[in-house]
């Protein structure tokens, strides 16, 4: 972002048709929280939650584990330096992406995961690989048994066909061997 | 006494249009094509007037408009039975649907008109007997009549390898169709009728048959399999697609490959209920595989139509594995899904064929791209069949895919029915994947120069492109419209499971 804020035309604020309706969920936002300061709303939804009171609900979340403020300082600190930088500029934004850039590169490609599904995973993986793999069985594997009956028969024809040589000897030579398979057939099985 | 000729009417108005076309010398090339669309029309007018008669409720007979006659020598038991129950009269609405809409979309064809409509019509009168009936030998017959004109269909209106891909369908269908008939003659032989209904009333597992009756299951399953197409047997199907005229894609998507599916319900579940029980496992297993590796190799195809035809088999995978969970909302599912794939999948090879006439003859999507600049009509129909396709709710795709995995997932057919259910599920995603990014790919980007003269639909496209609009959002937001008819056909397989 900041590497082309230069280039960037002159910024400026959002047309009313989308502020006013950002202004609306914004507020919303806020105030629907305090439905359930004193647990009202749960109980309002059937819940069993025990009534308690607004100091409680407010400030209550803070006394059970160090996890809220640890967020909270994060997320203020991130406000913070966001103003520092791009409000204030009394840090340059440049030097701190060169000062950490094996963060900076990471995060700004947040951590290329759309690159690991894009190219990789699907793009690798699935189409170049499976999916293209697949369609290569297909036409030479399951498509290809089903030519090579088609091709086997047709050989076995051709191949037979040159028994038929139209020599009578040859056909005469058939039928008594015939004639004797029959005979040895009868007197074996008989 | 029963004999009311509304199905023998439907059955052969088609056939009687093709003779007038094949024989009327004077029409001309516009007339033929008037005559087509007259008779495919009041064969369509006559099917949804018998839906609107068929009594559905409870305790109803599940055949109605039942027709039987002597039409051959009264000691074979087998006789011309015509019936329809709540399974196949939405399927005998489809394929009269399909068949004007067919005619529509062949509009255009100029080659041989006279030879192409006698073929497309008499390709109606044998679908259309497949689903009407109720004699093994009957069926058996309709069954093998379809394979003439497709071949014909494929073989001279097609483009590319079209003499491969008509050869290759015929063998292949003919390998099943043998097998099928080798079945059902020994069926004959021990049991003495090829009456449906007096079949699936006798306990066949207690006659004494010359091969064991599992044996005659899969013997006849086989060409069911290969109809539908059921991995590994659908080679045969994207290649016969591929090089097919528009309408006969139509056809094939539409209502051919339900031919499968409908035979697996009525004759391979109601006939044998034990054995479909016994090997519902393995049935399911190559459901699975079709709906994953069918959806695997639909995504990397480059020809807009091939990747349709495979899409194709992934659905019908779909069919298979609501047939085989044996379960009331499976088999409703199963059933419904059909439907919905014709109707969605026949639009989507009737858009393929609107890009492909429109676009001097391109349909390879590494060269598509900013279409819907130039065919808007076209890129938003397609969008909207590509959406009916990967099952979103309003359209009939999800009503019949959801009653598929409901039906499924709680079916006891077997153990474990759920993971593989549950695999099946995934097969949506890969369907989103390759249907958004085939639209994406066609349509949206850059408007390119080449393409810079192309135009949008034209009427009468337009006409059968809409007709398949609103059958899809009326299934879609009204499925009871089929449902409940359906309901009266699967109750009786359900009788069969004893359950």
């Amino acid at each position: 972002m900041t590497a082309h804020a230069g280039h960037l035309p002159t910024v400026h604020e959002a047309p009313p048709v989308m502020i006013v309706p950002m202004v609306v969920l914004a507020v919303l936002a806020v105030i629907s929280g305090w439905f359930n300061l004193t647990g009202g709303f749960a109980r309002l939804m059937g819940e069993e939650g025990e009534a308690h009171s607004i100091v409680d609900g407010l400030f209550g979340i803070f006394t059970h584990s160090p996890l809220p403020w640890i967020s909270l300082i994060v997320a203020g600190s991130g406000i913070f330096l966001a103003y520092a930088m791009y409000s204030r500029k009394s840090i340059s934004a440049e030097s701190i992406g060169r000062t950490f850039k094996p963060f900076y590169v990471t995060f700004s490609h947040k951590y290329w995961l759309d690159e690991l599904y894009e190219k990789v995973i699907i793009g690798g993986v699935l189409l170049r690989g499976l999916f293209k793999g697949f369609n290569f069985f297909d036409s030479k594997g399951v498509d290809g048994a089903v030519n090579g009956v088609a091709n086997g028969a047709a050989g076995f024809g051709g191949w037979l066909r040159k028994s038929q040589t139209g020599q009578l000897q040859l056909y005469g030579l058939a039928i008594a061997i015939g004639i004797l398979a029959i005979i040895a057939g009868v007197f074996i099985f008989a | 006494m029963e004999f009311n000729f509304i199905l023998s009417t439907i059955v052969f108005l088609p056939t009687l249009g093709a003779i007038v076309i094949a024989l009327g010398r004077g029409l001309s090339d516009r007339g033929i094509k008037l005559t087509a669309a007259l008779f495919t029309l009041l064969a369509f007018g006559l099917s949804l007037s018998a839906y609107t008669q068929f009594d559905s409720g409870p305790g109803t007979p599940s055949f109605q408009f039942r027709e039987i006659a002597a039409w051959l020598p009264a000691n074979l038991n087998s006789q011309y039975h015509l019936g329809v129950d709540g399974l196949s009269l939405p399927l005998v609405v489809l394929t009269t649907f399909i068949g004007i809409i067919s005619v529509l979309v062949s509009w255009g064809i100029n080659i041989r008109p006279r030879e192409y409509f006698a073929w497309l019509l008499l390709l109606e009168t044998g679908i259309l007997g497949v689903f009407t009936s109720l004699d093994l030998l009957l069926f058996f017959l309709f069954w093998e009549v379809e394979l003439i004109p497709m071949y014909m269909l494929i073989s001279i209106w097609g483009s590319g390898r079209k003499e491969y891909a008509a050869m290759k369908f015929v063998v292949y269908t003919i390998f099943g169709s043998a097998l099928m008939l080798a079945g059902m003659l020994t069926l004959y032989a021990a049991a003495g009728t090829f009456d449906m209904e007096q079949l699936a009333a006798m306990n066949l597992a207690s006659l004494n048959t010359a091969i064991p009756l599992a044996a005659i299951f899969f013997m006849i399953m086989m060409a069911f399999a290969i109809k539908l197409p059921v991995f590994p047997f659908h080679t045969w199907l994207p290649d016969a697609h591929t090089n097919a005229p528009t309408a006969v894609s139509v056809i094939l998507a539409g209502v051919l490959l339900k031919m499968g599916g409908y035979g697996m319900i009525r004759i391979s579940v109601s006939l044998f209920p034990g054995v479909a029980k016994e090997w519902a496992w393995l049935l399911v297993i190559l459901a699975i595989i079709g709906v994953l590796y069918g959806a695997a190799v639909t995504i990397v195809q480059k020809d807009l139509k091939r990747l349709i035809a495979y899409s194709s088999v992934s659905h019908m995978g779909y069919v298979l594995l609501g047939i085989f969970a044996l379960n009331q909302v499976s088999l409703t599912g199963a059933a419904l899904q059909m439907v919905s794939h014709g109707v969605v999948t026949g639009l989507l090879f009737a858009m393929v064929g609107v890009v492909y006439e429109h676009n001097h003859h391109n349909r390879d999507l590494t060269q598509l791209g900013g279409l819907a600049r130039q065919m808007p009509v076209a890129a938003v129909v397609f969008s909207l069949a590509g959406l009916a396709s990967l099952g979103l709710p309003g359209t009939s795709g999800f009503v019949a895919e959801f009653l598929v995995f409901v039906g499924s997932f709680t079916s006891n057919a077997f153990d474990g029915i759920q993971l593989y259910t549950i695999l099946g599920i995934l097969g949506i995603v890969v369907t989103a994947g390759y249907t958004l990014w085939m639209l994406q790919r066609a349509f949206y980007g850059p408007p390119l120069d080449k393409f810079a003269d192309v135009k949008d639909a034209n009427a009468v496209e337009m006409i059968a492109i809409f007709a398949f609009v609103v059958a899809i959002m009326l299934i879609g937001i009204y499925p009871a419209i089929v449902t409940d008819v359906i309901g009266n056909g699967i109750n009786p397989v359900m009788r069969f499971l004893g359950t």
